[in-house]
């Protein structure tokens, strides 16, 4: 007997066209292998579904009527690299500051993005995108 | 207007941002690359919102999130860690009842979230876009650009090694 293999999977999300659902009714009514297969498949996927849905950080998103977003600063090489290009270039001394938690404005994280895409071989070499302009969304 | 299109970024950051977080730390188990992963998106989606073709709007911000999620991996390069126990008691004390009951979570979700990391990319991810965050297999298949059969294949092997590593 040929078993349904990965038709079981879409079976139990609704993929599968009305001849499909057919098939794997009729199949697993006398076909054990697949009945198994089929409360594995089950199991695994609640065990997904039954992972906690996680708040995001505190801060992440706070402020957004002002297009603030509180990113909390950590040591990592990159950020000090970054940092210190943006002092050169820019002149920014809020990015020198090695202050451990600092609000800074989305500008801000534009720009030190685009820093990153410039210090980055791997990202598209001459190509950084200017920081974005604020007023955002209801501002204008 | 297609219903697709998104109003603002803020709209999209408040309607989507815990999404992304969720599917960010899912895939790395680590809370700090989750949140950096989480503001990246949110900046490339700044970007891009100006310049979004009307189409599947799921497909196109989840192909954005994927797409930062495997720059950050080349960048660090290095595989994604395990989250540690202390950072999982943090998740814990977020929408739990009572004490039994984030003991008895805590310790499901921890060997599920280990199971998941065990899981080669291609499967975790479509394990995470299918059954954490709720993508249509056809939205995966946009995001992933892979053919639904593709999709379909990879989150039948990918629930069967799960459990597999659960047992």
């Amino acid at each position: 007997m040929t078993h349904l293999g990965e038709l079981l999977s879409a079976y139990l999300d609704g993929e599968v066209t009305e001849d499909e659902r057919k098939l794997v009714t009729s199949h697993i009514t006398d076909c054990g292998t697949c009945q198994a297969e089929l409360a594995d498949l089950h199991l695994a996927r609640s065990a997904l579904r039954s992972l906690p849905v996680l708040d995001l950080p505190a801060g992440l998103l706070d402020g957004e009527a002002s297009v603030v977003i509180p990113l909390v600063r950590r040591p990592r090489v990159w950020i000090a690299a970054a940092a210190a290009t943006v002092a050169v270039f820019v002149g920014v001394a809020t990015f020198v500051a090695p202050e451990p938690t600092v609000p800074i404005t989305f500008n801000e994280i534009s720009l030190e993005h685009n820093n990153r895409s410039q210090l980055d071989p791997l990202l598209t070499p001459g190509k950084a995108v200017p920081p974005v302009s604020l007023p955002i969304g209801g501002a204008e | 207007m297609p219903e697709d299109v998104p109003l603002s970024w803020e709209e999209v950051a408040r309607t989507h941002g815990r999404k992304i977080y969720n599917f960010a730390y899912r895939l790395t188990g680590n809370p700090d690359d989750a949140a950096d992963l989480a503001q990246e998106v949110l900046l490339r989606v700044r970007r891009g919102l100006a310049s979004y073709q009307p189409g599947s709007f799921e497909g196109w911000l989840w192909r954005i999130t994927r797409n930062a999620f495997l720059d950050d991996v080349r960048r660090k390069n290095r595989r994604p860690t395990s989250a540690l126990p202390d950072e999982l008691d943090r998740f814990a004390a977020i929408s739990t009842p009572s004490p039994d009951d984030v003991l008895a979570s805590l310790r499901l979700g921890e060997d599920i979230q280990k199971a998941l990391l065990g899981l080669p990319y291609d499967f975790r991810e479509a394990v995470v876009m299918c059954d954490v965050i709720g993508l249509s297999y056809d939205e995966i298949a946009l995001a992933s650009a892979v053919p639904v059969g593709t999709v379909r294949s990879r989150i039948h092997r990918g629930r069967k090694m799960l459990r597999e590593a659960l047992l």
